[in-house]
């Protein structure tokens, strides 16, 4: 090679096409010089276990955490059981308020009815008229809350009329 | 030599094929750990067999090469593919050995840019090719070789080594290193051509050393 392209090399100047070619057709008989058949079989040697069990935990310490959704759960758990429990104590308030109802109250010309309230008066205890106010009212309530359908008054159906 | 003659290499042995690479990639971009495991155990070998060369200390080489997978780790999310993994992982190292070597005010011993031995054939490769049939190479020439490349610039070194030891193409190496594909090939020749002159004189003195008359006094 001469000098004028050797100097051209080492400066990192374009070259001509014939300087060039000569640099192609020294570069593939390089390929077969002995640094490149040398450098081509060099061992690159693994680093040790422990470099890269300490590679390993920085890389831990970096990478990202795996989101987590803790909190929704909690926040959803939380919710489904406060509606549980809600809903299991309306069932027994409303469960509890049949099964009153449901019990006939014994009044004093024997004929049964069906709405009791907590403060009624008993009818041993009281006068005939206070039970049957209670339990008109205790009924009008159980009414107007949709827990039961109105009583039916035959007296009214059959022969009444506003106009 | 015989460490080094019938050597398995490196240089294709761990890469992966176009699609398994970039599925992988594709997971490390989501920060995947266990993928990125994988590109680790692919190139750890590699990365420090190329750094190894450029700081000369293992325990800064072990350093770096830490460093190199980290970073990658770290930026993997950026990685657009255009090169692959293996020239990106490269990139890395090659700049952090250059930064290395600006922060220790390391002023690496410069080849000599004048040819020592003038003439047509000053450089011609052809004379010294490798036939493993019909040369013997002891650990003695190995040694002269690693002192060869150790000796030169780091800029010529960089590209002899990718591109004879890591099989690096010329593209590939340009784009690793940032220059015209040109100037790699400049660099590649001029690289070798130390590496012949540098054996060149340690034969030379050899050969007057053994042809000296010897017990003179």
């Amino acid at each position: 090679m001469d000098k004028k392209l050797w100097n051209k090399l080492v400066n990192e100047e374009p070259l001509d096409a014939a300087e060039h070619i000569a640099l192609e057709q020294a570069l593939e008989a390089g390929d077969e010089s002995l640094t490149a058949y040398y450098l081509s079989h060099v061992e690159n040697p693994a680093p040790s276990l422990a470099w890269r069990s300490e590679l390993n935990e920085q890389l831990k310490q970096i990478a990202p955490q795996p989101v987590r959704h803790g909190w929704k759960f909690w926040a959803w758990g939380g919710a489904i059981t406060a509606s549980a429990a809600a809903c299991a104590f309306l069932l027994t308030v409303v469960m509890n308020s049949q099964q009153e109802s449901a019990n006939p109250v014994q009044v004093a010309n024997n004929t049964p009815t069906t709405a009791v309230v907590e403060n009624a008066p008993s009818p041993q205890s009281k006068d005939l008229g206070t039970v049957l106010i209670s339990a008109h009212q205790a009924d009008e309530t159980q009414a107007s809350l949709g827990w039961r359908a109105p009583r039916r008054s035959h007296n009214l159906t059959s022969g009444y009329s506003n106009w | 030599m015989g460490h080094w003659l019938g050597a398995t290499r490196l240089a294709t042995q761990n890469d992966f094929d176009l699609a398994s690479e970039q599925a992988l990639v594709a997971k490390c971009r989501k920060q995947d750990y266990d993928a990125f495991g994988k590109v680790v155990d692919a190139y750890q070998a590699r990365v420090l067999g190329y750094v190894r060369r450029f700081v000369h200390n293992e325990d800064e080489a072990l350093d770096v090469t830490q460093e190199v997978f980290i970073k990658a780790f770290q930026a993997m999310a950026g990685f657009d593919g255009r090169a692959s993994l293996r020239s990106w992982l490269f990139r890395i190292a090659h700049n952090l050995c250059i930064d290395r070597a600006r922060k220790r005010n390391r002023m690496p011993a410069q080849m000599s840019m004048e040819p020592t031995i003038e003439g047509e054939d000053a450089f011609d490769f052809a004379d010294v090719r490798w036939d493993p049939a019909q040369n013997v190479l002891n650990i003695e020439l190995e040694t002269v070789l690693e002192q060869a490349i150790a000796s030169m610039s780091d800029k010529l070194r960089s590209v002899l080594v990718m591109h004879d030891q890591e099989d690096l193409g010329y593209e590939e190496i340009a784009r690793v290193i940032d220059v015209p594909v040109g100037t790699v090939k400049s660099r590649l020749f001029l690289a070798r051509a130390h590496v012949q002159r540098y054996v060149r004189a340690y034969v030379d003195s050899h050969n007057d050393w053994e042809s000296s008359p010897k017990g003179v006094n």
